[in-house]
């Protein structure tokens, strides 16, 4: 990760910004949905092998930063939603796709299931996940080996 | 070699059905207020220079940004992606937005010269 970040540096214009998006591999929100209102059935846990891919993204932007190659500009995070017609098709999808990143507790399922059932048939089920928006400015490193920012640092 | 494309060829059309049947059963939807856009159109938004989509897909956050002033070039090592961003950017007929082969560890570009990098649930 560090090669990869440490790259986008040669690449980028002496002005240049880098962008970092990507989901929080912790959190995993369930909702059940009907017509703009929404019911709380839990959280999914994530599990140890996404926390490790979180935990080493972080580590290598840390590293860039202490090398002097980037500055931090923003930090911001947004939702982003996963829509299913059923739990059933959740529960398939996430018990394959994502098998290696959550686990599902069995009285998130159930409250799901209650939920799902006391609203009816126009009710959607919605997992709602937490990106990270981070953004970096290049800074500009002189000949002579000396740090020197693109802005003031 | 033709064997090889064959092959290929097999192994797509047998993963389109795959997604073809998970779409129409348990396939989610993603994003319906298409709040990863506007995210980032707080950043790309008027801001000119190329920009590199590192870890495209199938390219749905480079189509967006993609213009005269601002091309973008869109990577990824997923054969399957590229070939469906390869053909959303024909259907768009966009000109100033690229797909390739290559990885985020070595990339195949001039020092200096993108104005923005992008890793796209990448890093």
């Amino acid at each position: 990760m560090v090669h990869a970040l440490s790259e986008s540096w040669r690449i980028l214009k002496k002005d240049g910004r880098l962008i970092d998006m990507r989901p929080y591999k912790s959190d995993w929100f369930v909702d059940i949905v009907r017509k703009g209102e929404s019911f709380h059935a839990g959280q999914f846990l994530g599990k140890k092998e996404g926390l490790m891919d979180d935990e080493m993204s972080e580590k290598a932007i840390s590293k860039v930063i202490q090398r002097g190659l980037f500055k931090e500009e923003s930090k911001e995070f947004f939702e982003y939603a996963y829509y299913w017609d059923s739990v059933d098709q959740m529960h398939e999808y996430a018990s394959t796709t994502w098998r290696n990143l959550i686990g599902m507790p069995k009285n998130v399922l159930i409250k799901a299931h209650q939920l799902e059932k006391e609203l009816g048939g126009n009710s959607v089920l919605r997992i709602r996940r937490k990106i990270l928006i981070a953004s970096y400015r290049k800074l500009f490193i002189k000949d002579d080996g000396s740090k020197k920012g693109n802005f003031q640092i | 070699m033709l064997q090889e494309q064959f092959q290929f060829i097999k192994k797509l059309k047998l993963s389109n059905q795959i997604k073809e049947g998970l779409s129409s059963s348990s396939e989610p939807k993603r994003d319906l207020e298409e709040t990863e856009i506007k995210f980032l159109k707080k950043y790309f938004g008027r801001l000119q220079g190329r920009i590199l989509d590192i870890g495209c897909g199938d390219g749905r956050l480079s189509q967006p940004f993609a213009s005269k002033t601002r091309p973008v070039v869109g990577i990824d090592l997923d054969m399957e992606e590229l070939l469906l961003a390869k053909q959303s950017k024909r259907d768009a007929k966009l000109n100033s937005l690229h797909f390739g082969t290559a990885q985020g560890e070595f990339l195949p570009f001039a020092k200096n010269s993108f104005s923005q990098a992008i890793f796209s649930w990448s890093l």
